[in-house]
């Protein structure tokens, strides 16, 4: 694991300018007087010493075509497509790897500039097959749109065409490695991005090849984005193969929320169905780059759904029926019982919506029994201080640390987008991580402390070696994982976690503004839940068992049935027959994630919404809507007849679950670390060991990912490795 | 530096077989056989191929082409180009009369190679450093291929 891409070096010093063009994203600011004046078609341009041509024709506006270059890998320079003219300069020079010299005249659109593309273009097609109708990048590929402004216009070709071997590199990703342009795009992000080594070439001149060197699985949790990046269809998304063409789908703008890092999402759909799920760019959360479960996990929306009103017979059997009857059953239990015997668990994907309606339901009925599956603790200051539940730095805060500590996660599974945050401020800005806890593998190197829980102790009262380090650190950030908090001694460990990141603030003298405590949560619901005033976890249920419970999507089977009294009536309301749905009486069907406008808060605290992308399946409804109708006919009706209406509620309760898009700070990390002082618990002595240790973990977490059969193909490839999955002989 | 070619061909690599008339050429780095030795004449690979008149200039190709790294497109389309021209050269020579490329074939892959340096820009030079001495060859030892293919 080398911190700075060889290639890229080795090429950028290659290349005969002497500043390396990967060093200017760290290039400090300059004084406007360092600027270097440069002419783009004539248009004078001022720009940073160290800047490419390409940047700098950017940043006059006009785009350079490419292959090879992309701005957030390192720079290989291979394609020659962006080969442009420089005034007075003997030879066209390769725009992304040149730094610009003060006072040259960049011709972007001149005779030689345009021989030079249609040159390359003409070689860069030569090997490439003509499949274009049945290639899946078509109307996406780039090697089409630029060959159409860019190419020639006939052909001199007469000789044969080069044949490579398609790899196998796992059920996600289908090779046509006869279309591969060699622009190395995709080793490049394996190596520099994702953190694995398993992708290269080999082969020399002309049988130049790319690929896993032996036949195996390209074994990454990001492994989806090189579809993207893949400027050919020589890399191509294997479950969407052959499924749809880009101008045929609807796209909707929508985040995802199969884990709590809320990445943008662009959900393609046609005819009600979702096609494939593409990242959307957004600079403080996933900038380009989605994970795996993401991207791929979207054919589970269409199996084990739940369709219409269920309810549970005589004998035991559930048995399809009306909306009025399924409601007005619930209304039914919800009255027939007073109010402290009510509760509700709110699973992982439940929005703020149909939190904030199933609270303002059961508050209506004289219950409190609200709590989410996820548990946290709630001794000290517990949920009441935001700060001591929210992924206080952000995900950019990454970027600005130098020493950061990870404490019973493991970040490359539970949060990818986040973990491969950390590897780019670990790749560049020579960022400090050490772990405590299970010893996984990140894709990056860390300092292990250790996975017993007294290496905490130690940490918290300061005689651990690594607290000289955390001192030293300008910008500390300590973050601990949920799952460390789902155990016994949650609080304890969120008391030890709280005062070793109060010490590091005090001892490091980081300024006021900078945070230190992180809490990374693994379910897009739980902010929000916490947010609205939801108990963390099914304690309060178990202890007072209740006669009616109302799950909200709550799939993690954190209670069942031998945990209530026998006659007590469970209501399932979600979108997925899954855990939760099994033991219900009733079940009412939800609308996911693609299916509803609905807000989420990831575990920044940042809020966004979901939009709706296709219509739930069959009977399904919006979940907020159910809430309300079973509130009218329970007799409590909810004062929200409109989507608008229910977020202004929201707003009442919590202002900042609607503005979206930003970041709401939290404070009082001193107040929080004096109330968690007086937590009196002690940790056990069990290792901190998180759920997901290893990819075959990933992949299936949630009802949504659980009924997904591209999901369940990755665990068996994980597993038993890429052959053992059968394709249709189609890809 | 500035010395003539002659001196050192002659010092490592022994004098030429028989007599200075047996030279065909001599290809310093990546320039033309006319220039004094000299880093302006592009000796950065301090490399000299000295040929006799025994050796087949069009194996050139196939030197050129091996030596390739596959990184860049011009140098890794290019090459295998010079080559298939060339397979098609010599299928045409064997299928000379009544072939669609033949001496015409010749011409057109001429025009074609004298557009290949100012195509070539690459990572390390090698369309450069390769695209004069096979440019060169084709020009001025035409009638030798033309005698190669028996056309």
């Amino acid at each position: 694991m080398l911190r700075l891409p060889t290639i890229g070096r080795a090429l950028a010093g290659a290349a005969k300018g002497s500043l390396s063009p990967s060093n200017t994203m760290r290039t400090p600011v300059r004084a406007a007087s360092n600027m270097v004046e440069v002419f783009v078609d004539g248009k004078p341009v001022e720009v940073e010493p160290g800047t490419t041509v390409l940047q700098a024709c950017e940043k006059a506006g006009i785009q350079i075509p490419r292959f090879c270059y992309h701005e957030r890998l390192s720079v290989a320079g291979n394609c020659r497509m962006c080969l442009v003219e420089i005034e007075k300069a003997p030879k066209p020079v390769a725009a992304c790897a040149m730094p610009v010299m003060k006072g040259w005249n960049i011709l972007t659109n001149s005779e030689k500039t345009r021989k030079a593309r249609e040159g390359v273009m003409e070689f860069l097609l030569a090997n490439h097959p003509l499949d274009c109708p049945i290639c899946d990048q078509g109307g996406e590929c780039d090697l089409q749109d630029q060959s159409m402004q860019f190419g020639s216009d006939r052909s001199r070709f007469t000789e044969g065409k080069r044949a490579v071997e398609d790899k196998n590199i796992g059920p996600l990703i289908k090779t046509i490695m006869t279309r591969c342009i060699q622009c190395t795009r995709c080793v490049r992000f394996a190596s520099e991005i994702a953190g694995v080594e398993d992708l290269g070439t080999t082969g020399r001149g002309n049988n130049l090849q790319i690929g896993t060197y032996v036949e195996k699985m390209f074994m990454s949790e990001l492994s989806g984005n090189v579809i993207d990046i893949c400027p050919v269809g020589a890399l191509t998304s294997k479950p969407y193969a052959f499924t749809s063409r880009p101008w045929e789908t609807r796209k909707t703008e929508s985040i995802d929320v199969l884990d709590a890092v809320g990445s943008n999402i662009v959900l393609s759909t046609r005819g009600g169905e979702v096609m494939r799920v593409l990242p959307r760019l957004n600079e403080d959360i996933n900038e380009e780059w989605i994970s795996d479960k993401t991207r791929f996990a979207y054919d589970g929306l269409k199996r084990q759904r739940l369709t219409q009103p269920l309810v549970k017979d005589d004998s035991g059997q559930l048995i399809p029926t009306t909306w009025e009857d399924a409601l007005s059953r619930v209304a039914g239990a919800l009255q027939s019982v007073q109010g402290g015997e009510v509760a509700a668990i709110a699973g992982g994907m439940a929005d703020a919506e149909a939190l904030v309606s199933l609270k303002d339901l059961l508050n209506r009925l004289n219950s409190e029994n609200l709590c989410t599956e996820e548990v946290f603790p709630m001794s000290g200051a517990g949920t009441d201080l935001r700060s001591n539940y929210l992924l206080n730095s952000r995900i950019t805060g990454i970027e600005e640390c130098d020493v950061l500590l990870l404490i019973g996660t493991n970040p490359r599974y539970e949060a990818p987008m986040f973990n491969a945050r950390i590897r780019k401020s670990w790749l560049h800005n020579e960022l400090r991580v050490a772990l405590v806890g299970h010893n996984v593998d990140l894709s990056y190197s860390y300092d292990h402390l250790g996975q017993e829980t007294s290496v905490l102790k130690e940490l918290a009262n300061g005689t651990h070696p690594f607290c000289q380090v955390l001192s030293a650190a300008k910008h500390p950030v300590v973050v601990v994982g949920s799952s460390a908090l789902q155990r016994e001694d949650g609080a304890a460990i969120l008391s030890a976690v709280s005062t070793i990141a109060q010490n590091a603030r005090t001892s490091s003298g980081v300024e006021e503004g900078w945070k230190v405590l992180n809490v990374l949560h693994r379910v897009a619901s739980q902010v929000a839940a916490l947010d609205l005033g939801y108990k963390a976890g099914v304690d309060a249920i178990r202890k007072n068992p209740p006669k009616v419970l109302y799950l909200l999507g709550a799939d993690g089977g954190c209670i069942s049935r031998v945990d209530l009294p026998k006659d007590s009536l469970i209501i399932y309301q979600g979108h997925h027959g899954d855990v939760g749905a099994s033991m219900a009486d009733i079940i009412l069907p939800g609308a996911a994630y693609t299916e509803k406008y609905a807000t989420y808060v990831n575990t920044e605290g940042r809020s966004q919404h979901t939009r709706v992308a296709v219509s739930p399946p069959g009977m399904a409804r919006d979940d907020w809507k159910i809430l309300r109708a079973v509130s009218e006919l329970a007799g409590v009706t909810l004062p929200y007849d409109s989507l608008d209406e229910v977020r202004s509620r929201l707003a009442e309760v919590s202002p900042n679950l609607v503005r979206y898009d930003d970041v709401e700070e939290a404070n009082y990390f001193r107040q929080a670390n004096e109330l968690a002082k007086a937590v009196k618990q002690d940790l056990l002595a069990a290792p901190l060991v998180p759920l997901q240790l290893a990819i075959k973990d990933f992949y299936m977490t949630d009802s949504i990912s659980r009924a997904s059969q591209t999901m369940a193909k990755c665990v068996k490839a994980a597993t038993e490795g890429a052959a053992a999955v059968d394709e249709p002989s189609v890809c | 530096m500035s010395v003539s070619l002659g001196e050192p061909t002659e010092r490592h690599a022994g004098v030429v077989w028989d007599s200075w008339d047996s030279l065909l050429g001599v290809i310093p780095g990546a320039g033309r056989s006319s220039l004094p030795l000299s880093l302006e004449a592009a000796l950065g690979t301090a490399a000299v191929i000295v040929m006799d008149k025994l050796v087949n200039a069009s194996c050139m190709f196939e030197f050129y082409k091996y030596e390739n790294c596959g990184q860049s497109t011009p140098c890794r389309e290019g090459y295998s180009d010079f080559n298939k021209s060339f397979c098609c050269m010599h299928l045409s020579a064997a299928f000379s009369s009544g072939s669609t490329r033949g001496y015409g074939g010749l011409l057109e892959d001429k025009e074609l190679f004298s557009e290949i340096e100012e195509r070539g820009h690459t990572i390390y030079g090698l369309v450069g450093g390769a695209a004069w001495p096979v440019q060169e060859t084709f020009f001025i030892f035409f009638f030798i291929l033309i005698n190669h293919l028996k056309i």
